[in-house]
């Protein structure tokens, strides 16, 4: 009795030691993540005050703030000169955490949050599925140093929230417990909530994973009634506004980090997820779920849909097939076994350092923030003109933008930037006046980086030959940055004379 | 690993391949040594560099006269080679004669690799004697690296032998370490070896479509090259991918000029300049080798050939580079091509005129290929820099001024190199923001008639003298400039066939 009370003992300590042993890779990763978003907004805090990085988070910053504010939004007044607002459970989840720590604080921390989240049940997933341990250790690795999955983590985004309620919905479908069943119909409804590219891939991961588990077969059935009835807010959008236009082609610039992407993936990931990839391939019966929802996601991005969250998902799972298939083969000569790996090693550690690099740096900085900041104390209403990257910072002040980089569904697009293009390079001072009387335009702001290509190339081009005029416009605001000076004109109004 | 027996070359035959060496050396130092200058503006680039890590150690990154500032990214292999070679001879010889010696000896060597190569796949020594003659002699190979501190010189090399250690890696271990030695100096000499790579990748593409079985040493080769040659030239050139990402491969030359570079080809250019025997023995043994009998080894010229015509189709390599490389793989063909046929011509009834068969073919190769060779080395040569252009730009530097020299791009380096002046453009476009809105301000320069445009145009750019030589009348279609009449606005400080001219006024505004 007492022998076999000391074997049940020994037992459950290897297990517990087991577990602890299991549970490691995701404490350095996050540990990994941490020392990251600590370094991020160190960095921030001491070059740029502290803003958050990315103009996309003022626009979700803004609508949550509006949403704590009015309730529930049908329409956003300041972007594109006033638009119905399209729907984002990002903007209600931010409100909602806003409540108890503030919406500023929320966008920065839920993305830290739902990263962690999302490897949480990634590591579940890659469990749950048999993958070989230290495959999983460096994939998890792998997919922290993943620079799109790291911007996701650092900046706020609804496409971090929407992998991590997907990646936790799939966890649970993947179990066998009833309460798993519920939990992952409810994390599925959810994550659809975020885009049509996650009810795209939330439906697919699912459905093709019973395919291969047809026991599975009415859980699926139940799942495909919550998609159906998820799906009915893209299908009102749809009906109003029609199908957005495709947009096909996305360069290798918009994906590879080295070639410009920020939120991109190394291309030392994407050799070696390609070399996992191949590998996975020799026995695809087996790695089905993942080959072929690269397939999709790839297809997505071909489509222009922003995947690169997933991708980086997708990638850091291949990848780490690679790497166990490089340690793990037969050498015939072992120095090449050891500097491949090295080398690997140095890669993804670069592609980390560069990605970093560039992150810490990210717009807006102090000089931008106090543009806009000194044009919303003294705007005397009317658009604001700018490109559209500048627009989410137009609105975040309470002015109305003109344009803005939210191009879904925006009224009148086309018009509008036919409309910014005829301002911007024309050098005749009437038609010029006209356009912006047409369009309500009363203030420009230009940037550096306006002038040094993203816009002009020349120094007299266009709009820069015309703002000499000031008997039309009124420089009003010169702000100096680092790069340059941020220029606010005021478009005076043109009195009519009779006859 | 299976061990092959290769038979060791003969004396006698190694005695032709020094000859052919020899006279390959021979052929190129006369052509090199007859004029002082280099040929091609980026030689002046390597000496600037050449010269610099000889004097601290480290390359010019960071370039005060190029665009009158700017920042340099290249692979400095070549460069540090050539600085240790001028380091330990240069007290006995000038470095410009010093470099045209030595380069042009790496060049030659590429001979006797590419005998290496053809002996290895055919064990017939006449047939690598006839592959190192096409090569030693291949017209565009000998044009771009006669009379150039180019760094195609010790990397066509390179490449040839990692070719000939690629194949020996599938049966010889030390191969494998020897392919890895060169692969590392290759990487840091050009990127040429990056296309080899994707050529080496396309062969195990073809060869595993055919169900042939590939070494498990050629395979971690090819991983170990991959992730390496992108590792180098990902962490050199990482700025340059960041400011033009794909737009990189094209060196962000001006589009205005982008046709001189890359330019669509047609196959009877192609045939053309690569000469017309070694491209259909070429053709002939892809073919046969490749859809008749399968050969694997042959599947690896297959796949830099198809890579190399695919590239240059696509615009994705510049087209003399690509022109240049397809020459050197057409001429080891043409060694495998006389193989074949020696080897199917022993089984004929005519297998005792063989030797009469095969002197009116070396005849008909020699005359072809030195005649060729002939007319591609004296252009080099005539290319070069000339005595004037020398002078004008010795005379340059005497010029005091802290402004910078208006010239065409291909006189940017040159000055830089002779008079240590500040340029406003050279031919080194990476990484030079709004390339296109510069050239087309010193297109305009140098053909319009108006003084307050130049005037304008100089002010711009903070220049002072204009450069006017052949060069910028063959590249703007000029013969003289057309606005410096005002001798109280532009003095004539230079006239000798070249021209330099000082602006002496500015543009102000009206008061």
């Amino acid at each position: 009795m007492k022998h076999s009370n000391k074997k049940k003992k020994i037992t459950k300590h290897a297990e517990t030691k087991k577990k602890r042993i299991a549970i490691l890779p995701i404490i350095y990763t996050i540990v990994v993540l941490l020392f990251m978003f600590a370094v991020f907004h160190a960095y921030r805090n001491a070059f740029t005050g502290g803003l958050p990085a990315g103009s996309e988070g003022y626009y979700h910053e803004r609508m949550a703030k509006a949403i704590n504010e009015k309730g529930i939004l049908s329409y956003d007044s300041l972007s594109f000169s006033g638009r119905t607002y399209i729907f984002s459970a990002y903007d209600y989840l931010l409100a909602l955490a806003g409540k108890v720590t503030g919406v500023r604080a929320a966008s920065i921390w839920i993305p830290l949050a739902m990263a962690i989240i999302s490897v949480f049940a990634f590591y579940g997933i890659m469990r749950k599925s048999g993958m070989k341990e230290s495959s999983i250790n460096i994939a998890l690795l792998i997919l922290a140093a993943t620079p799109a999955f790291a911007y996701s983590a650092l900046t706020s985004n609804p496409q971090i929230a929407a992998a991590a309620f997907l990646l936790s919905a799939f966890y649970f479908y993947m179990r066998e417990e009833k309460a798993a069943v519920v939990l992952s119909a409810i994390l599925f409804g959810f994550a659809s909530l975020f885009g049509a590219a996650a009810l795209l891939i939330s439906l697919s991961i699912a459905g093709i994973f019973t395919i291969k588990h047809p026991e599975r077969k009415k859980r699926f059935s139940a799942l495909l009634g919550i998609f159906a009835l998820m799906s009915v807010t893209y299908i009102i959008t749809i009906a109003k506004f029609g199908l957005l236009p495709i947009s096909f082609g996305k360069s290798l610039s918009s994906i590879v980090l080295e070639l410009g992407a920020l939120s991109g993936i190394g291309i030392f990931e994407l050799i070696l997820a390609g070399i996992g990839l191949l590998y996975a391939w020799a026995s695809k019966d087996r790695n089905y779920l993942p080959i072929s929802m690269t397939a999709l996601l790839l297809l997505l991005f071909l489509f222009g849909m922003n995947v690169s969250v997933y991708l980086a998902f997708a990638c850091a799972f291949f990848s780490s097939l690679a790497i166990n298939f490089l340690d793990e083969r037969k050498w015939s000569l072992n120095i090449l076994r050891g500097a491949s790996i090295i080398l690997i090693l140095c890669g993804l550690l670069f592609s980390g350092l560069t990605f970093m690099g560039r992150a810490v740096n990210m717009e807006p900085d102090s000089g931008i923030v106090d543009a806009f900041s000194w044009l919303s104390n003294n705007y005397s209403g009317g658009n604001v003109l700018s490109v559209p990257k500048n627009g989410f910072y137009t609105e975040y002040f309470g002015m109305k933008a003109f344009s803005d980089d939210n191009f879904e569904y925006a009224p009148n697009l086309e018009q509008r930037l036919n409309a910014s293009q005829q301002i911007f390079y024309s050098r005749d001072l009437d038609k010029t006046m006209a356009e912006l009387a047409k369009n309500n335009i009363t203030y420009i702001v230009i940037t550096p980086e306006m002038k040094n290509g993203l816009v002009w190339r020349k120094e007299q081009e266009g709009l820069l030959f015309l703002l000499r005029n000031n008997e039309t416009f009124k420089n009003v605001h010169l702000e100096s940055t680092q790069a340059g000076s941020i220029e606010i004109w005021n478009v005076v109004p043109q009195v009519q004379t009779a006859g | 690993m299976k061990k092959r027996e290769v038979p060791k070359p003969k004396r006698e035959k190694e005695f032709w391949l020094i000859l052919i060496f020899i006279a390959a050396l021979a052929f190129r130092l006369f052509f090199a040594l007859r004029t002082s200058g280099f040929t091609g503006d980026d030689s002046y680039f390597n000496l600037r560099q050449i010269e610099s890590i000889k004097k601290s150690g480290m390359p010019i990154l960071h370039d005060n006269l190029s665009y009158s500032g700017r920042t340099f990214a290249f692979l400095p292999g070549m460069h540090y080679l050539l600085a240790g070679i001028s380091f330990i001879f240069s007290r006995f010889i000038s470095n410009e004669i010093l470099f045209k010696i030595v380069l042009n000896f790496f060049a030659a060597t590429a001979a006797i690799i590419a005998y290496m190569i053809i002996f290895e796949l055919s064990h017939n020594r006449n047939a690598g004697l006839v592959a190192a003659f096409a090569t030693a002699f291949s017209p565009i190979f000998l044009n771009s690296t006669i009379n150039s501190i180019s760094t195609f010189s010790i990397s066509i090399p390179l490449n040839l032998l990692l070719v000939y250690f690629f194949i020996k890696s599938e049966y010889d271990m030390r191969a494998v370490t020897r392919f890895m030695a060169v692969l590392i100096l290759a990487s840091f000499t050009d990127s040429l070896v990056m296309i080899l790579l994707i050529g080496i990748i396309f062969y195990i593409l073809m060869i595993s479509t055919e169900d042939m079985p590939e070494s498990p040493s050629r395979l971690e080769l090819v991983i170990f090259s991959i992730i390496f040659v992108f590792w180098v030239n990902f962490i050199v050139f990482k700025s340059a991918f960041l400011t033009h990402g794909v737009g990189m491969i094209w060196r962000n030359i001006p589009s205005a000029i982008s046709s001189q570079y890359f330019f669509r080809i047609n196959i009877i250019n192609i045939i053309y300049r690569i000469n017309v025997i070694p491209f259909i023995a070429g053709i002939y043994v892809l073919y046969n080798y490749t859809i008749r009998e399968k050969k694997k080894n042959i599947y690896i010229f297959a796949g830099i050939i198809f890579v190399l015509l695919m590239m240059l189709w696509l615009k994705l390599v510049e087209f003399w580079i690509g022109l240049m490389l397809i020459s050197v793989f057409f001429a080891l063909l043409l060694g495998y091509f006389c193989h074949s046929l020696s080897s199917y011509l022993a089984k004929t009834k005519i297998a005792g005129k063989l030797e009469g068969i095969a002197a009116v073919f070396i005849s008909l190769l020699i005359v072809s290929t030195v005649a060729s060779a002939w007319q591609y080395a004296n252009s080099a040569s005539a290319d070069s820099l000339s005595q004037n252009q020398e002078e004008a730009l010795n005379f340059l530097a005497e010029v005091q001024s802290e402004e910078a020299v208006i010239s065409a791009p291909e006189s940017g380096m040159p000055i830089e190199y002779f008079s240590k002046k500040k340029t406003v453009m050279d031919s080194e476009f990476l990484m030079i923001p709004n390339i296109n809105e510069r050239y087309a301000d010193i297109k305009t320069l140098y053909q319009t008639p108006y003084e307050t445009k130049a005037l304008e145009i100089m002010d711009k750019y903070d220049a002072d003298i204009i450069y006017l030589s052949d060069t910028e009348r063959e590249e703007f279609s000029i013969i003289s400039l057309k606005f410096v009449g005002d001798e109280k606005c532009f003095e004539l400080l230079y006239n000798n066939s070249v021209m330099i001219y000082r602006k002496l006024c500015r543009l102000g505004t009206a008061g």
